[in-house]
């Protein structure tokens, strides 16, 4: 059950490729036995789960590729989304569930192919915007029992529902509160490794800024998701994403990577900064 | 006619000073009596200040002097009996008036108003023709009131003019020599075309006898076939055929004959055309067509020496006979089983050799007693073998032909190498272009679809959100990374 490791690739490569490393081990831990990881889905077909380039992320390989985490309560859906089981020798059953693209900004930018993510087991995240908990609930999967997701929306609507999956998983702390007063939780919240922000704003990078010189640690990461109609909707996308990345600079966030949502959502980018970095570093 | 002037002058007046207008009957009233009266306008002093009669005055002079000389002229014309408005007018432009070019303006007005008389004073003369004044004069006239002293006067002038042309044409055509039709050379080459009668022909025959001594001899084959066939083969064959019950045999000799002189009458024929054409016979298929069509015709003179003289004697009576039995039968034609049996035999070599000529003689009776001996199986053999015969043949003429055709080619020799397609179409030095700049709609809808293409390869499209989400179809690649670095 080796990953697919194709050497020559010059077609539609427009990123650098990843070298192998030791976290994408060429063997899954659950998948030893005699049927590694293979699985009879309801209509049949065979199933081959791999990790992906991100920890705490896996590939469903099958006739259609999917994005899954490993779910954290096994046999629970969050919003209605496909669930994978695997019976395995040793681990006996390990359940995964499918992440769709167009549902969650995170998993649009993971298939887009950006570099980091910075989102892996054992990471707090502190997640703005959490709306009903669908990306969240994926967060939370790929962080684990010792990781730890403050997920804050203001909506009280959106924050019942959020409210729910936080009862069934224990590391993520819903935080029903405006982003714009981040003082207003700060007795909740601890020092955070990455914000993921996706709160679609006029103000977002002022937002994202606060809460980082608040809660995000030096050298911490932010993700941030641009909708483009939501701050500007008269200005051209890449000239409002050029922008965004200027205020990100002065509240002291280093821009290092973009990525444009396409073609899971119109307008959109990605925005990986790093805050606070050492001037005279290089960050990769 | 008074009406009509007055008219005109009217409207003059509207551009033009009104004492320059009134000169004009001075002078032309010595030739039209015609009284132009101009209500109120009497006296000039009335109207004129000291610099306008100045300016008459001189004028006037000028004028009087100018009209006198054009009167003179005029009448000089008339006398001539050549009074050409055309010649008048360009007189007029001649004169030297020193005059502003206003008062030339004026004077051109007055000249045409002369002519204007002018012209009426000579249609007075033959009135009947010309335009009138009054509008019954002219319309309604053709012919109404003596139509038929019109149509005579018509039809004399069309004799008229006919006879003229004809003596024209002859008194052209009497000064015309044979060197005007063509140039000495071009006669010289086309003698054949027009014949000099003092030209010796026998030289040219001994000549074409010498290279072809058959012609004489196909020639005269030809004559006498011809005549025969005329004569006595073609009526006697269409009696037959109307002869409800026809006597096989005679049919069947009739038939043969006809069309074996017939296709050697066009074999000589085709022979000759390609002699005319000057292409080289002698290895031309017609050759071995008409040597085995004669061969085919001297076997049947055996028969022909029999027959014929009974044939005649046979269709003078059917000729007379003005009722057609049926069953009057040929003399000798039924009872005479010798030659009858020798020209079925020479149907059957015929048929048997597959020659050339390819005769068909349909006669259904022999060709089952042929195959009636036979077992199936030897049928089969007997017709699969003939088949192959048939295409064979088939092949080879096909092949002769082909041959034929190309050396004729060769063998002319000045055959012309053919235009390229560039040279037909009048191409000249225009460039090539894509088909596709021909229509402009097209092109544009062309570029739409390749800009779409690269815009395809530029921007990501978003695909549309399905309720259910089936996967990425490509597979996932998690070895990529896409986004933009920015550092």
């Amino acid at each position: 059950m080796s990953r697919f490791i194709r050497p020559n690739r010059s077609r539609g490569q427009r990123g650098a490729i990843r070298g192998s490393s030791q976290s994408r081990s060429a063997v899954p831990k659950w998948g030893r036995g005699t049927d590694k990881g293979r699985f009879n889905a309801k209509g049949g077909s065979k199933i081959l789960i791999e990790p992906h380039r991100h920890p705490g992320i896996y590939i469903a390989k099958s006739k259609e590729d999917l994005l899954v985490t490993k779910n954290m309560v096994t046999g629970e859906s969050v919003y209605g989304e496909k669930r994978i089981t695997i019976e395995d020798n040793l681990d006996g059953k390990t359940e995964y569930r499918v992440w769709n693209p167009f549902r969650s900004k995170l998993a649009a930018a993971i298939l887009g192919g950006i570099d980091r993510i910075h989102i892996a087991p054992g990471s707090k995240v502190l997640y703005l915007g959490a709306a009903s908990g669908t990306t969240v609930s994926h967060v939370s999967d790929i962080v684990g029992p010792n990781g730890l997701v403050f997920a804050v929306e203001f909506s009280q609507r959106s924050g019942r529902d959020l409210l729910n999956v936080a009862k069934k998983r224990t590391n993520i702390i819903p935080i029903i509160e405006d982003a714009r007063h981040p003082q207003k939780y700060r007795m909740i919240v601890s020092m955070v490794d990455t914000i993921f922000a996706d709160v679609a704003q006029p103000d977002q990078a002022r937002i994202v800024g606060i809460n980082a010189h608040y809660y995000l640690k030096h050298r911490g990461y932010v993700v941030i998701s641009i909708k483009a109609n939501c701050i500007d909707s008269t200005a051209q996308p890449e000239a409002v994403f050029a922008e965004e990345l200027m205020k990100l600079q002065r509240e002291m966030i280093r821009p290092q990577e973009q990525l444009t949502l396409e073609p899971y959502e119109r307008d959109h980018a990605v925005v990986v900064g790093i805050y606070r970095p050492d001037r005279k570093q290089k960050y990769d | 006619m008074s009406e009509f002037i007055q008219i005109g002058l009217t409207v003059r007046y509207t551009y033009m000073p009104k004492h320059r207008i009134r000169k004009k009957p001075h002078a032309v009233s010595s030739l039209t009596s015609i009284p132009l009266e101009e209500p109120g306008l009497t006296d000039p002093t009335q109207y004129l200040d000291e610099i306008d009669s100045y300016h008459q005055s001189r004028t006037t002079n000028l004028k009087k002097r100018a009209s006198a000389d054009n009167f003179k002229d005029h009448l000089l014309s008339a006398s001539e009996g050549e009074t050409s408005s055309g010649e008048y007018h360009e007189r007029e432009e001649v004169l030297p008036l020193d005059l502003s070019s206003s008062e030339a303006d004026a004077e051109e007005q007055i000249g045409e108003m002369r002519e204007y008389f002018s012209d009426q004073s000579e249609e007075s003369v033959g009135a009947e023709v010309g335009w009138g004044s009054k509008k019954r004069t002219f319309y309604d006239t053709d012919f109404v009131g003596d139509e038929k002293k019109g149509q005579r006067e018509q039809t004399e002038l069309a004799l008229e003019e006919e006879r003229e042309a004809l003596s024209l044409q002859k008194r052209l055509t009497s000064g015309l020599t044979e060197k005007d039709y063509l140039t000495h050379d071009l006669l010289s080459t086309l003698s054949i075309s027009r014949p000099d009668p003092a030209y010796d022909t026998t030289k040219d025959d001994n000549t074409v006898l010498a290279e072809s001594p058959e012609l004489n001899e196909l020639i005269q084959d030809l004559q006498s076939h011809i005549s025969l066939l005329n004569s006595l083969i073609l009526p006697s064959l269409s009696i037959a055929r109307n002869i409800t019950q026809p006597p096989s045999n005679l049919l069947l000799y009739l038939n043969t004959y006809s069309s074996l002189s017939l296709s050697y009458c066009c074999s000589i024929l085709f022979y000759l055309s390609l002699r005319a054409s000057g292409v080289a016979v002698a290895t031309h298929p017609v050759c071995e067509r008409l040597v085995t069509s004669r061969a085919l015709l001297s076997q049947l003179t055996v028969l022909n020496k029999d027959l014929q003289p009974e044939l005649e004697s046979w269709l003078q009576q059917k000729l007379n006979d003005t009722d057609i039995s049926s069953d009057i039968n040929p003399i000798g034609l039924n009872n005479g089983d010798n030659p009858i049996e020798n020209s079925q035999e020479l149907i059957d070599t015929v048929s048997d050799k597959n020659s050339v000529t390819e005769l068909n003689l349909p006669n259904p009776a022999t060709e089952v007693d042929r195959y009636a001996s036979l077992t199936p199986l030897e049928f089969y053999d007997v017709m699969m073998r003939e088949r192959k015969e048939r295409k064979k043949l088939k092949k080879a003429n096909k092949h002769i032909t082909t041959n034929t055709e190309e050396e004729n080619i060769v063998e002319t020799g000045e055959t012309k190498r053919p235009i390229n397609y560039d040279i037909k179409k009048n191409k000249g030095l225009t460039p090539r272009r894509k088909k596709e700049l021909r229509n402009p709609r097209v092109r544009q809808r062309m570029k739409y679809k390749r800009a779409l293409k690269n815009r395809k390869g530029q921007v990501a499209g978003t695909r549309p959100r399905t309720s259910l989400y089936p996967g990425e179809l490509t597979g996932i690649r998690d070895d990529i990374s896409k986004s933009r670095k920015i550092r």
